[in-house]
């Protein structure tokens, strides 16, 4: 290895939303990556206290306007739980899809936004000059996206007709119908498109091993999982719910307003790069294909863009047989409802999500019918240990092969933090 | 045929057209509320002034043009003066959209959102019919005492209202949004704090504190 020293700060990287810190400092000795969010602390955990419990799922929708629903449908889950509450099977079909429709349209977007990186273009505009065709499906792609959701949920940021012991929209055997269909165009369309991505998708830093490869995603009890009970690691450890926070570390770290996360003591990632592998087994045949022809190697952390496009297929497939079998089973629509609910309950609730970034946390406690405890934990504070040390390894590949200076270092390192798809608004909840 | 200039659009018309006709023709609108063809033209509303190049005020809906004219039609000038004459039409007007219903299509409601007037809350938007109001079904929403704009945009999705769009201040409005709320069993500590939600650092939320205390009997 030649000798270097390097030392630099990012203060911005583009398509990331928040503000930022990454301390870079190394020489052929030691290499050191800092990943600060400056984010100022949003307080939401302590300021759901004393509140009522309908209220939480509305309140913690707002943690982030990108990936609302997510944070809204696992908090209403974990409400729901804390109440005693059980809502109707159809209105926990209509959550999953909402929340699948969220993940779908976050993918697709951050592709574009990434896809720059790795096709030699400077930006997602200069990509949309280069490559105007593939720019202008994935934006309908979206915009249909998001036409489907409004059909099951109404607005798209902080929909307000889902909620605890509540569902408000009413939908109809027709649009559940159209709804599949819709998804089973778009899962064609997303598979051809394919084709063309990988025709100009390049590797970034090929060769590139993550030197801690573990990750966390939900238990997939029955087949692709949305919510689930249990959380699963990599090691093939179970963690059930009311276990999450012995197993998860949250660690206060004096240079980020985020806490990060260890599990055993060392770092650990989520996100559709862990997705793909746990769920191997789930996947559908066109998703298997879209993998093979992107070539994803699950051993580079860059390729978790790829694999949020092909989790993109997958999505689509998985939720047009959601849609499909409960078009089959409601006669005539899902009607919306108001259930009954204990004004001074007493309960605790954890619900597990699959967030288009990974895996997300809702943790509350309810005393005499007023919020206790709250605790979120995100995706982005899971990945955010996982990041440095990917970052050093990184600074080290590149020194091993030659003599890394800042002007090399500085753009693979942000392309680095923006394939994890972090949301520093959320890390700071 | 003659030839009526309005803001720089000409049309041409026959004689004795209202300028508020000529405005249609050329696509121009002009806010009016008391004109119906052929029935009533005593332009007593007093939206539909507009200035002619003398720099008097007319009504659209009754001066007839014999002669090419020019005419102001849309102005900041013109905006404030039609906001003035609303609102004092509206102080007449008894605001329970609640019960009211016109709600979810009024004209009111529309006019003042045209013209920036406040105190129209969200409930004159909301598409639920009186008896289907979520507040008779024990469901706390704040659209009684929200500002409209939003077209309840939240209750059309199937959700209740929670105050984003920032209190109405009218006085009357509030005092019988309150008495409602008393009426159909919520307790008004519950609705401020939850309006707390959006409107604990929007001033006139003092305001309205103060009218809901007043209502309830003076007790804080």
């Amino acid at each position: 290895m030649k000798s270097f020293y390097i030392e630099f700060g990012i203060e911005e990287v583009p398509a990331v939303a928040g503000r930022l810190d990454i301390y870079v400092k190394g020489d052929e000795v030691s290499v050191k990556v800092r990943f600060g969010v400056l984010q100022d602390p949003r307080f939401f955990e302590k300021f759901v206290k004393k509140r009522d419990p309908i209220e939480v799922p509305y309140m913690m929708s707002r943690i982030c306007g990108v990936c609302s629903v997510v944070h809204l449908t696992c908090s209403t889950m974990a409400i729901e739980k804390a109440m005693g509450i059980k809502p109707e099977e159809n209105s926990l079909k209509i959550r999953e899809i909402a929340k699948g429709m969220e993940i779908l349209q976050n993918n697709l977007i951050h592709v574009l936004m990434s896809i720059p990186d790795f096709t030699g273009t400077k930006n997602a505009l200069e990509f949309s000059k280069k490559y105007p065709n593939i720019f202008s499906k994935i934006m309908e792609l979206n915009t249909r996206t998001l036409d489907v959701y409004r059909r099951i949920g109404g607005r798209f940021i902080h929909t307000p007709s889902i909620g605890a012991a509540f569902h408000g929209k009413p939908i109809y055997r027709y649009e559940l119908e159209g709804i599949s269909r819709e998804l089973s165009n778009l899962s064609e369309e997303l598979h051809s498109l394919a084709y063309e991505l990988a025709e100009i998708w390049k590797p970034l830093a090929p060769g590139f091993k993550d030197p801690v490869p573990s990750y966390c995603v939900l238990q997939a009890d029955d087949g692709y999982p949305f919510f689930s009970e249990k959380l699963l690691f990599s090691d093939g450890q179970v963690v059930p719910a009311e276990k999450y926070y012995e197993t998860i570390e949250e660690l206060k770290i004096e240079y980020s307003n985020a806490h990060y996360t260890l599990y055993k003591g060392k770092p650990f990632y989520t996100g559709s790069r862990a997705r793909l592998q746990a769920y191997s087994h789930l996947l559908t045949d066109r998703t298997r294909e879209v993998i093979k022809l992107l070539k994803i190697d699950y051993d580079n952390p860059f390729e978790n863009v790829k694999a949020q496009y092909a989790e993109a297929v997958q999505v689509t497939e998985v939720l047009a047989q959601v849609a499909a079998e409960l078009a089959a089973k409601v006669k005539h629509s899902i009607k919306p409802f108001y259930l009954e609910r204990r004004k001074d309950c007493t309960g605790e609730g954890i619900a597990f999500a699959t967030a288009p970034r990974g895996t997300l946390i809702h943790h509350y406690r309810i005393r005499n019918g007023k919020m206790d405890y709250a605790n979120v934990i995100t995706p982005t504070v899971m990945n955010a240990r996982h990041v440095e040390v990917n970052g050093e390894a990184l600074i080290r590949w590149l020194a091993s092969s030659g003599q890394p200076d800042e002007e090399e270092v500085k753009p693979i390192i942000a392309a680095l933090l923006r394939a994890y798809d972090p949301c520093l608004p959320c890390a700071v909840h | 045929m003659v030839n009526v200039k309005l803001d720089g659009v000409e049309v041409e018309v026959e004689p004795g057209t209202t300028v508020l006709e000529a405005a249609k023709k050329a696509g121009i609108e002009i806010p009016h509320l008391c004109t119906l063809k052929d029935l009533y033209n005593g332009a007593s509303c007093r939206l539909c002034l507009v200035k002619t190049t003398r720099g008097k005020l007319v009504p659209a809906c009754a001066y007839q043009v014999y002669r090419d004219e020019e005419f102001t039609v849309n102005s900041l000038e013109l905006k404030r003066i039609r906001k003035v004459n609303f609102e004092l039409l509206l102080s007449f007007h008894k605001i329970e959209c609640w019960k009211c219903e016109r709600k979810g299509d009024c004209l009111l409601a529309s006019l003042s959102q045209e013209l920036g007037v406040e105190g129209i809350p969200v409930c004159s938007q909301c598409p639920l019919p009186p008896e289907e109001c979520l507040l008779t079904k024990g469901i706390l929403c704040l659209g009684m005492i929200t500002s409209s704009g939003c077209d309840a945009e939240c209750i059309t999705s199937g959700g209740q209202c929670w105050g984003c769009r920032g209190p109405i201040t009218r006085r009357d409005v509030l005092e019988r949004a309150f008495k409602r709320y008393e009426e159909l069993g919520f307790n008004i500590d519950d609705v401020l704090f939850r309006a707390e939600i959006f409107w604990n650092s929007v001033p006139a939320f003092e305001k309205l504190k103060k009218v809901a205390a007043e209502v309830r009997g003076g007790k804080k």
